[in-house]
């Protein structure tokens, strides 16, 4: 951000003044439309997520039409009233020449997306709530908390890699700055937790505090790993080590990327994930705010926008963890497809060194949130689907299971790394080696591929199709399971 | 696990305190206005005591002055998850002491809508346990299968909930037309919808290791305990009123009673142990089909029945009775099997309309008795599994 | 809101424009109190589950009462409880609005007359908008029971001054037609009942 505004001054020696209040709020602008956004449509799309697992039909009547239709239907009457003013006959005048457009809107939402304002009501309700502070609760302390849960997702944010162009702040400790301020919530949540002076959030916080503090070391270790092979710890360069440049017809294709690398970081990836789920205390490792056990956990005690920030918090950390994973194993916002990376209309001069074109920028843009919008998917398919660890499970599968499996492949990346220089020399160079190992990744590609064609189309067992049949009867559109039709 | 943590603790390395936590009587998974006052070391349960009485609504109290079938309506109170079985026991209890027989169909009406609502319970039992550990999907769904029960019910009754079906004598309305091929229907749905709900739920490995070894009641404490129903077959005893001593048509009728053999339905899972709550939960899993088999026979035998003409005995619905119903003087104490187990009614006649005295033993109280015991140095979560496979409703306890 | 609340001419229809959207947003967005006493809480609990659905109105349960907007009193309250189902209302921030579901929480239902344990009406604790009545009242009247109240929450007054004499707040029932006429299928034909 800063290097794009210092562009548009031109070559001066110091930045004017209005460039550095510029420079510095325009990004927080930015983070905080993220977080609005990101938080805003992940409610939504976890109350819809959740409908279609439980044949439901979830939010669909806080519709355009119904609700700033509803209020321009209402503004225009209060001013066509007797008892209006200037200022009221001036509102209806505005809304007037809106009532169609909202009319139309609503016509493409409530079609694809019905019930999507619900963000909207909410938030609207959530900051009308009356702020209660408990009167035995320690007041800084439980004012503080929430905020600096969300200032960690905010933080966190901001060093994402968006795009090649399009990206808030790349430093080269960009990891590990995400991995300590990300581990900062747990603070928030352990100062909301013994602040609120119920034992309920209390359980919660210290329950939390247990779990971050555990799940740190495997989501590091794998964090680590990461970085190990791309010897790089800036998030942006990360990305541009996983197009493989200099491999000739393969820079960028989708074998390149860490994941594929090599197969710790196979073994590798669902245990960051899993961590990461932990990390953001979603299920199956909600322990913190586990419902069913501690009321509400840790924001016991919250009302009004405090809880919306922790809300906030919980959705901006989910994107973020969802983006790191993106990062570290799927090749940030890499489309995965070399002749198109590679094309003379797509990157400058056919090279991705030195650049893309706007457009590219922007569908990097598209495939980087893409990718980090899917983790968080899966995080919801997953909450939505199994029950949660018991304290003591989780600390198990921690301690005994992931942390042993995340060092093994910590260990086993490094050989391979510090083994890489010989099977190069063996191979005789960079690109042959390149080459080399390109062609095995096709062939598994494609051996996995005709796995799934085979997997798709194989005849089913009677009990198969029984299942199949079960799944399209029940389904909402088939309308069964609301009573026989 | 559980077990290891509360002897590291009892080693007094650092010095800690007890909390005293009062869970409930408003508490997402207390089922109800239970409270228990748990006291804590960290997240170890030093102990759980219930305290009860916050639905106490003197049912028992209300039989003295209400005549016997105008307390028909408040059996359906007594126990709201499965009020044709309440309804069942109170007419069985009346029967017996006014020496009424019932015609035949309103037996197999009373067995269906019995073992219809067992179904109905079990669902939301289940379901509930489930969300207990965080798997809310599965209450969903249990809930959408209980709607087609609700919808048959409602068929035949015109109420959802609360039915006051039975009457002292028989039933209040005979089957409208085409109620039998929809509980046909109803079974062929919900047969392979279990098999998905075990899919998704039984056979998880989270699932099963929260409910593993956790609140184990073994054969011998059942037994002195009084636990009854699932809650003692889960322990392992071969008790079941229906197959025991039989009542209404049961002895005319095929199933098994499934009993907790510490492992799950397919044996994998050898982690498990007699009479822990994996077992007390897959018991009930297992009587939702065994109820689907008696739901099969008796639509067979209902359609039997139609064959007979209209004027045949075995034809009518209800017994014929004076308006004023007056029991003879005496005391009688019946039992039948509901889904939360054994529930007796103890009713003393003075040979007018009214009871002298009526007297209800429920099941989810005697559960309730030994959960002290049972929950002593389990974790917090797994208090609320105990709770959950115990399948404790409140106004059964507090009546 | 504090320093905004009740402030501004109660006529200004620019005032009323802006509170007619605050209260939109209200209205869409009622988390209710995830609580249940006795029977009329499985009718509440398949209210909110697949086939009723409440989360199509916005509606999701909570269960701190820290977090809920709305109370659903539903089932029996007993001498017991009553003062505990006061606790949990006082600890729900304000704005707040409380249903009373069913007959033993609008009058102590079939308890009413020989029960010396059941409190006769829940409105004699806390305040109550509107009244459900059934025993216990399918999901159709529940769901009618919230359309009144977002009525009532339609017209409130947030920026506004309150009129100088606050009109009373006319307890609202739902009516269901076919409440006596055991086989009649449910239709949403509820009427609204100004007592």
């Amino acid at each position: 951000m800063y290097e794009l505004l210092s562009a548009l001054q031109g070559a001066a020696a110091h930045p004017a003044w209005w460039m550095i209040v510029l420079a510095a709020f325009v990004p927080v602008m930015v983070i905080w439309l993220v977080i609005q956004g990101v938080a805003g449509a992940s409610t939504y799309v976890e109350r819809k997520v959740a409908a279609d697992i439980q044949r439901r039909v979830g939010p669909n009547q806080c519709n355009v039409g119904s609700f700033f239709g509803a209020w321009a239907k209402e503004v225009i009457r209060n001013g066509k009233g007797a008892m209006a003013d200037a200022g009221g006959r001036f509102m209806a005048m505005l809304f007037i020449p809106l009532q169609p457009i909202f009319a139309m809107v609503d016509k493409v939402t409530a079609k694809f997306a019905p019930g999507i304002l619900i963000f909207l009501a909410d938030g609207i309700k959530l900051i009308m709530k009356e702020d209660i502070t408990p009167k035995a609760a320690d007041k800084p302390l439980f004012k503080v908390a929430p905020v600096i849960v969300l200032a960690s997702a905010f933080g966190a944010l901001a060093t994402l890699p968006y795009s090649d162009r399009f990206y808030i702040a790349d430093f080269n400790v960009g990891l590990l700055y995400i991995a300590a301020i990300a581990s900062l919530e747990t603070i928030g949540i352990l100062m909301a937790g013994w602040a609120s002076n119920n034992k309920w959030a209390l359980l919660g916080g210290f329950r939390s505090a247990a779990q971050v503090v555990s799940y740190e070391l495997p989501a590091g270790l794998a964090i680590l790993t990461a970085i190990l092979l791309c010897g790089t710890m800036s998030l942006q360069d990360m990305t541009v080590a996983q197009l493989g440049l200099g491999a000739g017809w393969q820079a960028g294709w989708i074998w390149h990327w860490n994941i594929f690398s090599n197969p710790f970081m196979l073994i590798l990836a669902p245990v960051f994930f899993l961590a990461a789920l932990a990390e953001c205390n979603r299920t199956p490792f909600d322990i913190p705010e586990a419902e069913s056990e501690l009321v509400a956990g840790y924001h016991t005690e919250y009302t009004g926008m405090r809880f919306a920030f922790f809300f906030m918090a919980e959705y901006a950390m989910m994107f973020v963890v969802s983006g790191v994973f993106a990062v570290i194993f799927l090749g940030g916002w890499s489309t995965g497809i070399g002749a198109l990376e590679t094309w003379d209309k797509w990157a400058v001069n056919g090279d991705p060194a030195q650049g893309f074109y706007w457009y590219a920028s922007l569908v990097h843009l598209l495939v980087f949130c893409g990718k980090a919008y899917l983790g968080v998917l899966l995080m919801m398919w997953i909450r939505w689907t199994i029950p949660r660890f018991r304290v003591d499970q989780m600390m198990s599968l921690c301690w005994r299971k992931l942390i042993p499996i995340s060092m093994t492949c910590f260990t086993a990346v490094g050989i391979w790394v510090a083994l890489r220089p010989f099977v190069v020399r063996w191979a005789g160079s960079e690109a042959q080696w390149q080459s080399c190992a390109g062609y095995g990744a096709l062939a598994i590609a494609v051996a996995i591929g005709v796995f799934l064609v085979w997997f798709i189309l194989r005849p089913l067992t009677p009990d198969e199709q029984l299942r199949r049949k079960l799944i399209k009867e029940t389904s909402i559109k088939a309308g069964a399971g609301h009573g026989f039709a | 696990m559980s077990d290891a943590i509360l002897q590291a603790n009892e080693r007094p390395r650092v010095h800690t305190e007890e909390m005293v936590l009062s869970m409930g009587p408003h508490h997402p998974s207390t089922h109800g206005v239970l409270r228990l006052e748990v006291v804590t070391d960290g997240e170890v349960v030093v102990s759980a005591r219930p305290d009860i009485g916050y639905l106490h609504r003197a049912i028992e109290k209300i039989g003295e002055y209400v005549d016997y079938r105008q307390f028909m309506p408040y059996t359906d109170r007594v126990d709201y998850i499965c009020s044709m079985n309440s309804n069942h026991a109170y007419a069985l209890g009346v029967e017996k002491l006014a020496k009424i027989s019932v015609p035949l169909r309103a037996e197999l009406m009373r067995v269906m809508v019995a073992e219809l609502n067992r179904i109905s319970s079990h669902m939301i039992c289940i379901g509930a346990l489930a969300m207990d550990m965080g798997a809310y999907t599965p209450f969903l769904h249990g809930l959408c299968h209980r709607e087609l029960v609700n919808d048959i019910f409602e068929d035949v009754c015109g109420a959802r909930l609360t039915y006051n079906y039975l009457t002292i004598g028989g039933v209040s309305y005979d089957a409208p037309p085409g109620w039998i091929e929809k509980c046909e229907r109803f079974v062929e749905y919900l047969w392979p919808k279990m098999i998905e709900f075990n899919d998704l739920i039984t056979g998880n490995t989270i699932f099963q290791e929260r409910l593993c070894r956790v609140g184990v009641v073994s054969p011998e404490h059942a037994v002195n305990w009084g636990l009854v129903g699932p809650n003692l077959r889960g322990s392992g005893v071969q008790w079941d009123v229906r197959k025991n001593e039989p009542y209404s048509i049961y002895d005319r009728l095929e199933f098994d009673v499934p009993v907790g053999d510490g492992g799950d339905p397919n044996g994998s899972n050898p982690q498990g142990e007699l009479g822990d709550s994996y077992d007390r939960y897959v018991v009930r899993v297992k009587e939702v089909f065994e109820s689907l088999k008696i739901l099969k026979q008796i639509c067979s035998m209902l359609r039997e029945n139609e064959k007979l003409p209209a004027d045949h005995p075995d034809r009518l619905y209800q017994a014929k009775l004076p308006v004023r119903l007056k029991v003879p003087p005496g005391e009688c104490y019946v039992r039948s099997e509901n889904p939360r187990g054994e529930t007796g009614y103890y009713v003393i006649s003075d040979g007018t309309e009214m009871p002298l005295r009526l007297k209800i033993r429920t099941g989810s109280f005697s559960a309730l008795g030994c959960f002290e015991e049972v929950t002593r140095g389990l974790l917090i979560g797994d208090v609320i599994a105990v709770i959950g496979s115990f399948d404790i409703v409140l106004p059964e306890v507090d009546r | 809101m504090g320093i905004l609340q009740n402030r501004f001419d109660e006529e200004n229809v620019i005032f009323t424009n802006v509170d007619t959207l605050l209260n939109l947003g209200k209205e869409h967005s009622l988390w209710y109190l995830l609580f249940a006493t006795a029977c009329c809480g499985i009718e509440l609990m398949q209210w909110g589950a697949s086939k009723y659905d409440s989360d199509r109105f916005g509606m999701i349960p909570r269960s701190t009462p820290r977090q809920a907007d709305l109370m659903i009193v539903a089932g029996t309250i007993t001498l017991k409880m009553a003062s505990r189902v006061k606790r949990l209302y006082e600890q729900m921030p304000e704005p707040k609005w409380v249903i009373s579901m069913g007959s033993c929480a609008n009058a102590g239902g079939p308890f009413c007359k020989y029960s010396y344990s059941v409190l006769k009406g829940i409105d004699k604790y806390i305040p109550v908008d509107v009244y459900v009545p059934g025993c216990p009242p399918r999901p159709e009247a529940l769901i009618e029971g919230v359309f009144k109240l977002r009525e009532v929450i339609h017209e409130e007054r947030v920026l506004r001054k309150q009129g100088k004499t606050p009109k009373p707040r006319t307890p609202i029932v739902v009516e269901d037609p076919h409440a006596h006429d055991p086989f009649a299928r449910h239709s949403g034909g509820a009427k609204l009942v100004k007592a």
